[in-house]
């Protein structure tokens, strides 16, 4: 379990999703990625490539929120990102800041279209 | 024989350094060139860093004729005034920041409230506690000047007729019935040309960097691969492990400045109880609110990546009586410490974060980072001694006094 953990935040540290993100329901699948590719910056602006897969296969209706937050310090980002989506099932989210090392908590809200929403979540650690 | 034994000691190191420790050095040092200012086109023009310069010592911009930007921000003393709290035509509530390294800060002031470098330097010039001048009467006195005059006209182009009392009367800054009484194209062009006055100043200041200091002469060392413990002391280079990992002081205070930039609450005790500062929570509101933001009708690039993004941050419940972490650069010359000066020495700053014993939560909402070092006196000694290896060389001694004084050829002289 530790290494599996360990493997996960290595994974997102560097700069993409581990394999088998999904909604907490298992509905959707969550990917992401750095653009351009690099190791999750501290305290840079970046912007996060995220892709959704639904078992239904469309996404049409569908809506995504990016958040993320610090719960041990209790305090999130100190901006305000919007996802713009770039294809089916595609978003951008543009400069994301991650202002602090440490632990990050990513939420990637899945707002379906009867406004129902699934929430993918992981944790990255920023030296 | 006895010079090889020297450079062999000198090379020998004096404190086991762990690896994540001299990389988090390597990432503090040094300190690069400032960040473009797309914001300000005359950023890296040197006749506007003439005129900045100039008008950063001149008294004629306050209301009592008295008091320059220099007057708080002393090149003698690490460009900062050595009080608690500001002491201009007024007393403020909060301590006076150093100049220095300032270009590379995403907000200014303590709380933000200006988003460059060039609408902050507009602010003291026009607040009552601080020069108390007036927008109009800057762009009368550049206008009136004739060095200053030709210097801008050849950075920014001609200034407005500003010489009609009746058009543009003494005083007039916004929240006066003067400024009220102004034709509108006229409060336009005053706000161009004071704009421009702005971005002359941050130009100037662009130039003030924290100079080399015995860390950065270390960590050259370290790059170079002759690691020279000697340049740092014993003292230091503890201090320097325990900031990068025990104390946990890099959480906050990290990058070419040794700060992130932003906002936190360290539930200080506030300098006056019964008027404790909103700090970020109203500081944004106020970037948002000037015509000289980011992406107002006066930046030259609006809609610039840095225009968007100071114009997309978020004000959460827990930035009430959040400010700005301040850079450490330099820190052994800026006394008194935080954003009111609540104290007196780097000892005091230490001995606060080595208990939090004097810690006043305001409200539930505050962020939560700090926790009680509690190190031994030992310990906070090389967390000091760490502190005072920031010190670095002052600036070049013609950036430190008005051009007049200090050699800078103008076009012409006023005398």
């Amino acid at each position: 379990m530790t290494r599996l953990l360990l493997i996960a935040v290595l994974l997102t540290a560097s700069g993409c999703a581990p394999e088998g993100l999904h909604t907490a329901d298992g509905r959707y699948g969550v990917s992401w990625r750095t653009d351009p590719h690099q190791p999750v910056p501290t305290n840079n602006y970046f912007d996060l490539v995220v892709e959704v897969e639904s078992q239904g296969g469309t996404l049409r209706g569908h809506d995504l929120v990016f958040d993320a937050t610090m719960p041990a310090h209790r305090h999130g980002m100190n901006v305000i990102v919007t996802p713009e989506q770039t294809g089916d099932h595609e978003w951008i989210v543009r400069d994301v800041l991650l202002h602090m090392p440490g632990e990050w908590v990513f939420d990637f809200d899945v707002i379906d279209e009867r406004g129902v929403l699934h929430r993918a979540r992981e944790t990255v650690v920023l030296e | 024989m006895i010079a090889l034994l020297s450079i062999t000691l000198l090379c020998t190191p004096l404190v086991d350094l762990d690896p994540a420790t001299i990389a988090f050095a390597q990432s503090v040092s040094p300190v690069p060139p400032p960040p473009a200012q797309p914001t300000n086109a005359v950023a890296d023009d040197a006749g506007a860093a003439r005129v900045g310069q100039a008008l950063f010592f001149d008294p004629a911009l306050s209301r009592n004729g008295d008091t320059s930007c220099a007057t708080c921000h002393d090149p003698a003393r690490g460009f900062t005034d050595g009080r608690a709290v500001a002491e201009a035509v007024g007393v403020g509530p909060l301590n006076t920041p150093t100049v220095l390294g300032a270009a590379h800060q995403r907000w200014l002031f303590w709380d933000g409230r200006a988003d460059t470098l060039w609408s902050q330097a507009l602010g003291p010039i026009e607040n009552p506690l601080e020069m108390g001048g007036a927008r109009v009467d800057a762009v009368r006195h550049v206008a009136s000047t004739p060095t200053l005059k030709a210097l801008y006209e050849a950075v920014a182009g001609p200034l407005p007729d500003v010489s009609d009392i009746r058009r543009f009367p003494v005083g007039g800054r916004p929240d006066t019935s003067a400024w009220d009484g102004m034709a509108e194209a006229d409060r336009q062009a005053v706000n161009a040309a004071f704009a421009n006055i702005g971005k002359m100043i941050a130009a100037y200041e662009r130039r003030l960097q924290p100079g080399e200091s015995d860390f950065d002469r270390w960590v050259a060392s370290v790059r170079a691969g002759e690691r020279d413990d000697s340049l740092m002391g014993g003292p230091a280079l503890r201090g320097l492990t325990l900031f990068a990992g025990e104390a946990g002081c890099r959480q906050c205070h990290f990058g070419p400045l040794l700060t992130d930039l932003e906002f936190h609450d360290l539930s200080l005790p506030p300098r006056d109880a019964a008027a404790p500062l909103p700090g970020r929570g109203a500081g944004y509101p106020q970037a948002r609110a000037s015509v000289f933001r980011a992406d107002g009708p006066y930046s030259d690039a609006p809609e610039s990546r840095q225009a968007t993004r100071a114009a997309a941050a978020r004000i959460g419940a827990e930035h009430w009586g959040a400010f700005k972490t301040p850079s450490l650069r330099n820190v052994a010359r800026t006394p008194p410490y935080m954003h009111a000066g609540q104290f007196e020495s780097i000892s005091d700053v230490l001995a606060f974060y080595n208990t939090l014993a004097l810690q006043v939560r305001r409200h539930h909402h505050a962020e939560d980072v700090l926790k009680p070092l509690d190190f031994t006196p030992a310990q906070l000694a090389d967390l000091e001694a760490f502190l005072v290896a920031l010190t670095g060389t002052p600036p070049p001694a013609n950036l430190c006094g008005p051009p007049a004084k200090t050699g800078i050829q103008t076009t012409q002289t006023d005398e």
